[in-house]
């Protein structure tokens, strides 16, 4: 990945204390292949066979589908085996978990090859060698990766430099053989049959892990940027109210229920219904691609399930003028794709509404990158709130740019969040822990709270100002009192003389000026990380 | 205006014959066959990138391999894309530079034509002489391999070259002096277990591997790709009727090619020509046809062989207007078959169709989204008997 020069680990050992045996071990193994591992950290998830599509390459995962076999010490041999079973270029790698924030039911098995449940942690006894966690769970829950030797640590390393969206460098490498070598702690594999099968895409939650992603990267553009954000970001929320406008903004309240996986409610709007269904369909497309065999018959291609959507729920509109608006919508959109008849911006001026718009945008540009770098003055902050939802639905957390995954606490934030969801959506009584928190934009941080600027906020649009050269946002005032003040000029200038020392010299800045000035521009990553400094505690 | 750049894959943009490629040793030869969308060229340049040594930290040492390409436009075409990170060469020159090298003395050429090799009098050189140095070089990938003739593999073999990764599709032979596949294995002496075969298609331009398909003509050595069964898309490629008694002339013809270059600047565009005469048609009226656009007329250029060359940057997006001769290897994110009722052949001949048919092949296959086939209507067309009559295949409009 392109943070190879940002290694966050040293290359130490994981402290010995991590792997304290007792009732209260948190510190589990996951024994898999290189490529595998290596598309579990793309995509932010640990998960089943399914979450990988056609990636995936035999491991302990299939062994119980859609559950995460984590081992305490030793690692089954036929699990580090079979890992590398499919070809020749595989290693073995073993993943080490954190599973401190993790409660509630798991399963482990027996030394009778028997399958119980238990609960994590309280319920632990300390014998037991296996947990069957319910997939998926954060990729940033693993602590460190472990190789049989050095040459496969570097290969593995270099591997995965080959790739815009592995972050291994994020995680600790260690060379440890002993752990490679491994044993029978178990009956490996369990039994078929005696855990329930719940193997599932995972392409749904990382749709909504890469909107937020989105969302937050051009959050500095307009203020429903951030509200979307942080609609689609916060899971406790029933209902998105904090400082949201449904009435002005419905589609935002799509996009609640979308981040929530929730479908249509009885009376949707009509907009707020194709909404849905398009961000479905889109999901789905990629689903049917990864099915072996694909279903026949239904489209792959993501452009024609949105086409596919406005044609049926075209058909099921009452009133003429809602159907002739959605042909010659999807005309529009096939002309894009082809040789239509129109630029970007004849297009926008017929297409007004931000559905529409949010449209046009998916058909004009294939990925987020473009997205991103997109500018158009006809264009709202609302019509880029849709648009980022539909290039994250087609592009999941793993096409985000690797600029936008690596971004301080972003990918933290979004693998809590995805793998939160996957496990509220299937009700499997597995609970995460408090959510890391949310990364702002700097539009919101920099949002006063009641009318004015904190301290630290105006250090920061200070800090913002000066790193981007934007003199006509600040002005500096001296407050001085009554009195007489001499000027003196010199080579050097003309200077007011005081006496004594005059404290009252605070530099202003135009708010208004300068927020509407960061939303067309992109901030250098060191100066945002300077800015941030402050204003994130 | 924005870069076009070689970027670094996704992991999940890489199939698993893919990464099994990329597993392969750096040492002895591998043989990648696959045809269009397979992203053999990908492979090849990740490879390249492999073996790239950054200039700076260690500029005293020269690179350990070489990229080859067929011609000049496919080398700009790859420097671009890899920002200039690629010790690319065009494999004529190459070669001649090399021999020289080893041999003391000047390539036989025939005629004095610098690019036509004498290979019989390069073969009698390099076997009469005493001792060769070892190659500077010693790795050596070919990207489109099928394009370079069996005695240039011979004669790197000869000169003490090892180390092969040479990526081709026998279905895109189009030069006069290719090589098949079968030819550059035995050559090359490829273990069986080192060639392996590219068989799955990206999903983004399925429907073009689709179409290309229609026009693969059948080789027991190289078999044509398999393709799961039509399904719908948005991106169908289209032919398109213009002229008398259609919808569009071609003024409107070449008015929407401008609009679709303007809506997004960044993209590539080929029209690619059956002849000069038309290649000059359409290049006249794209530069001279007046419409209004949001970002100005986009940058339009053209390539042939043997005339000065201009601006051949692929690293910015643009229209470029080219023959069918010259379109072999590029890749343009929308492509446009001119005029395809000016192609030449006859019905009744089985070989000159089946010629066709692979020019055809290779012309589609540059495109990475969209493909557009143009017609003049009224005109009588030789080579609609070979076109797709399935409209999920190929969609018509009039």
């Amino acid at each position: 990945m392109s943070d190879s020069g940002n290694d966050l680990f040293d290359l130490s050992p994981v402290p010995p204390s991590a792997f304290v045996s007792g009732p209260t071990r948190l510190v589990w193994h996951l024994p898999t292949n290189q490529l595998n591992l290596m598309y579990m950290l793309a995509a932010g998830l640990v998960t089943g066979p399914q979450g990988l599509g056609r990636k995936y390459y035999l491991d302990a995962l299939s062994s119980c589908p859609g559950w995460i076999p984590l081992f305490a010490e030793t690692v089954p041999r036929e699990a580090l085996d079979l890992a590398v079973s499919e070809a020749g270029h595989l290693r073995r790698v073993v993943a080490v978990l954190d599973l401190s924030r993790l409660k509630g039911t798991v399963r482990t098995l027996d030394p009778d090859g028997g399958v119980r449940s238990l609960q994590f942690p309280e319920g632990l006894t300390g014998g037991e060698q296996v947990l069957l966690v319910p997939a998926p769970l954060p990729a940033t829950w693993v602590q460190a990766i472990l190789f049989a030797s050095k040459d496969d640590r570097s290969a593995t390393e270099e591997e995965a430099a080959r790739y815009a969206n592995v972050p291994l460098t994020a995680h600790k490498r260690q060379v440890n053989p002993k752990r490679l070598v491994g044993g029978t702690p178990c009956p490996w594999p369990p039994t078929p049959g005696l855990l329930p099968e719940r193997d599932a895409p995972i392409y749904d939650v990382t749709a909504v892990g890469a909107a937020i992603g989105l969302l937050f990267v051009l959050g500095n553009r307009g203020d429903s940027l951030v509200d979307a954000g942080r609609i689609l970001t916060d899971l406790s929320a029933a209902e998105p109210n904090e400082g949201v406008d449904l009435v002005n903004d419905p589609l935002l309240g799509v996009l609640h229920r979308w981040g929530s996986l929730a479908g249509p409610y009885q009376g949707q709007d009509i907009q707020g219904r194709l909404l849905l269904e398009i961000l479905q369909g889109v999901v789905r497309a990629k689903e049917r691609a990864d099915a072996e065999p694909a279903p026949s018959g239904l489209t792959l291609d993501t452009h024609q399930a949105v086409l596919d959507v406005l044609a049926s729920e075209g058909k099921r509109l009452a009133e003429d003028k809602w159907q002739a608006a959605l042909d010659r919508l999807a005309a529009d959109l096939r002309g894009i794709l082809g040789l239509g008849g129109d630029t970007v911006s004849e297009l926008l001026n017929r297409h007004t509404k931000p559905f529409s718009r949010g449209l046009l945008l998916f058909f004009l540009r294939e990925e987020c990158q473009d997205l991103l770098v997109f500018r158009q003055s006809l264009l709202t902050d609302m019509d880029f709130v849709i648009a980022a939802t539909l290039f994250g639905a087609r592009s999941g957390w793993m096409g985000l740019p690797a600029e936008v995954q690596s971004h301080p606490g972003l990918r933290e934030s979004v693998s809590h969040r995805m793998a939160a969801l996957a496990h509220r959506r299937w009700d499997t009584g597995v609970e995460l822990g408090p959510a890391p928190a949310r990364v702002r934009p700097l539009r919101e941080l920099l949002c006063p709270a009641e009318g004015a600027w904190t301290r630290p906020q105006q250090e920061g649009a200070l800090k913002l100002a000066r790193g981007l050269g934007w003199d006509q946002f600040m002005r500096t005032r001296i407050s001085l009192g009554k009195g007489d003040y001499g000027l003196q000029v010199d080579g050097r200038g003309a200077h007011i003389l005081l006496d004594g020392e005059v404290k009252a010299v605070t530099t202003e800045i135009d708010r208004e000026g300068l927020l509407a000035r960061l939303a067309e521009v992109a901030v250098p990553a060191k100066l945002e990380a300077q800015v941030r400094s402050g204003l994130d505690q | 205006m924005a870069k076009r750049r070689f970027s670094l894959p996704g992991i999940e943009q890489l199939n698993k014959d893919q990464e099994c490629v990329l597993g392969l040793p750096k040492e002895g030869c591998h043989l990648i066959v696959g045809g269009p969308g397979t992203g053999k060229s990908v492979i090849a340049l990740l490879r390249a990138r492999r073996h790239h040594r950054a200039s700076g930290t260690r500029s005293s040492r020269p690179q350990e391999y070489v990229f080859l390409v067929f011609n000049r436009l496919l080398l700009e075409a790859s420097r671009e894309l890899m920002d200039r990170a690629v010790n690319a060469h065009p494999w004529i020159a190459w070669f001649r530079s090399v021999f020289k090298l080893a041999l003391k003395h000047p390539c036989p050429t025939v005629n004095g034509q610098s690019f036509t090799l004498d290979w019989k009098a390069i073969g009698e050189a390099i076997a009469g002489a005493s001792e060769l140095p070892a190659p500077g070089t010693p790795f050596v990938i070919v990207d489109e391999g099928q394009d370079m003739p069996p005695p240039f593999y011979q004669a790197l073999a000869e000169l003490g070259f090892e180390h092969f990764f040479v990526v081709a599709d026998q279905n895109q032979q189009i030069t006069e002096q290719h090589s098949t596949v079968r030819e550059i294995a035995n050559a090359l002496a490829v273990d069986p277990r080192d060639r392996i075969e590219l068989t799955e298609n990206y999903r983004n331009c399925y429907p073009i591997a689709r179409l290309a398909l229609e026009f693969c003509v059948e080789d027991p050595a190289s078999p044509c790709t398999r393709l799961p069964p039509i399904r719908p898309s948005a991106k169908t490629p289209v032919l398109v009727d213009y002229g008398q008694g259609c919808r569009w002339d071609f003024d409107e013809v070449c008015e929407r090619i401008l609009k679709a270059a303007d809506r997004d600047p960044v993209r590539l565009f080929g029209i690619i020509t059956p002849d000069n005469e038309t290649r000059a048609r359409w290049l006249n009226k794209l530069r001279s046809h007046a419409v209004a656009l949001d970002h100005g007329r986009p940058r339009i250029v053209t390539y042939a062989a043997g005339e000065e060359q201009g601006d051949l940057r692929f690293s910015e997006g643009g229209i470029f207007v080219i023959n069918a001769q010259s379109a072999k290897g590029l890749e343009f994110d929308f492509v446009v078959l001119a005029d395809i009722n000016c192609y030449r052949c006859h019905a009744e001949d089985k070989g000159q169709m089946d010629d066709m048919r692979r020019r055809f092949y290779v012309m589609v296959s540059r495109a990475r989204e969209q493909v557009v086939l143009l017609r003049q209507a009224g005109r009588t067309c030789p080579v609609e008997s070979i076109l797709p009559t399935d409209g999920d295949i190929l969609r018509r409009w009039r």
